[in-house]
């Protein structure tokens, strides 16, 4: 298993970037497949803008990102110390019907079901832990 | 992101470019908006250039086919492969909107 240093940053939407630029080139460095560096980087904006977005009331609040390779996956780890949040509870079905009466809650969570060999959720000592893991040679 | 615009007929074609996401959103909502604005409601979006798209990029494309619906206009879709494609089938947008393999099936 192999593990990286931790990045923190603030819960701003606004370091989106910045968290991308870290761990993407961890996964590629690592050998990823260009199908595993897509999923990556999506499940990663998926994960981190709800974190930023609902955690908490402002972007002051923390949020950690621990990057780790085991099994032929790459594991990224989202804490935050926000209001209990379980990403995984009742994913929502594909949208189907009139768009009309559609609403895009959801969407980022059935595409992170989707995208990912596993996708955890505990709630820790006070933190949401949610763990993605894809293939890197899906 | 890049906006590539011609005018087929009635419709307004555009071809979008590079990524569409929570950073980038904010500017194809403000180009969307403009397209509308300016009386172009029959919309074809071509995305052989779109690299990347995620839930946020979903959510400006639905909120442009809404204002679209409401105005009796319309909005399809082209070209999409790789990530995106994928984006569209797992979401079911795929399954929402006309979708065509290529610009000139969206434009018969």
């Amino acid at each position: 298993m192999t593990e990286y240093p931790t990045i923190r940053t603030n819960a701003d939407r606004a370091n989106l970037t910045s968290v991308r630029e870290q761990v993407l080139p961890l996964a590629q460095a690592a050998g990823a497949s260009a199908t595993c560096m897509g999923h990556l980087d999506l499940v990663l904006e998926e994960a981190f803008i709800n974190a930023a977005s609902y955690a908490y009331e402002d972007t002051d609040g923390r949020i950690e990102i621990a990057c780790a390779i085991r099994d032929g996956l790459f594991c990224v780890t989202l804490r935050d110390w926000g209001v209990a949040y379980d990403p995984t509870a009742n994913i929502p079905t594909p949208v189907t019907g009139d768009f009309g009466d559609l609403t895009i809650g959801g969407v980022g969570r059935i595409l992170m079901a989707s995208m990912t060999e596993e996708c955890t959720y505990v709630r820790k000592d006070g933190a949401n832990e949610f763990t993605l893991c894809v293939s890197l040679k899906k | 992101m890049d906006f590539t615009i011609t005018q087929n007929g009635d419709k307004h074609v555009v071809a979008v470019a590079g990524r569409l996401d929570a950073v980038t959103a904010s500017e194809f909502d403000a180009q969307s908006e403009a397209w509308i604005a300016d009386g172009h409601t029959q919309l074809v979006l071509d995305l052989h250039g779109l690299e990347y798209i995620s839930s946020a990029g979903l959510r400006s494309i639905l909120t442009t086919a809404k204002k679209l619906k409401a105005g009796n206009g319309s909005i399809a879709f082209c070209c999409l492969s790789g990530m995106v494609e994928e984006v569209f089938s797992v979401s079911g947008f795929g399954a929402m909107f006309p979708m065509f393999k290529s610009l000139d099936e969206a434009l018969a």
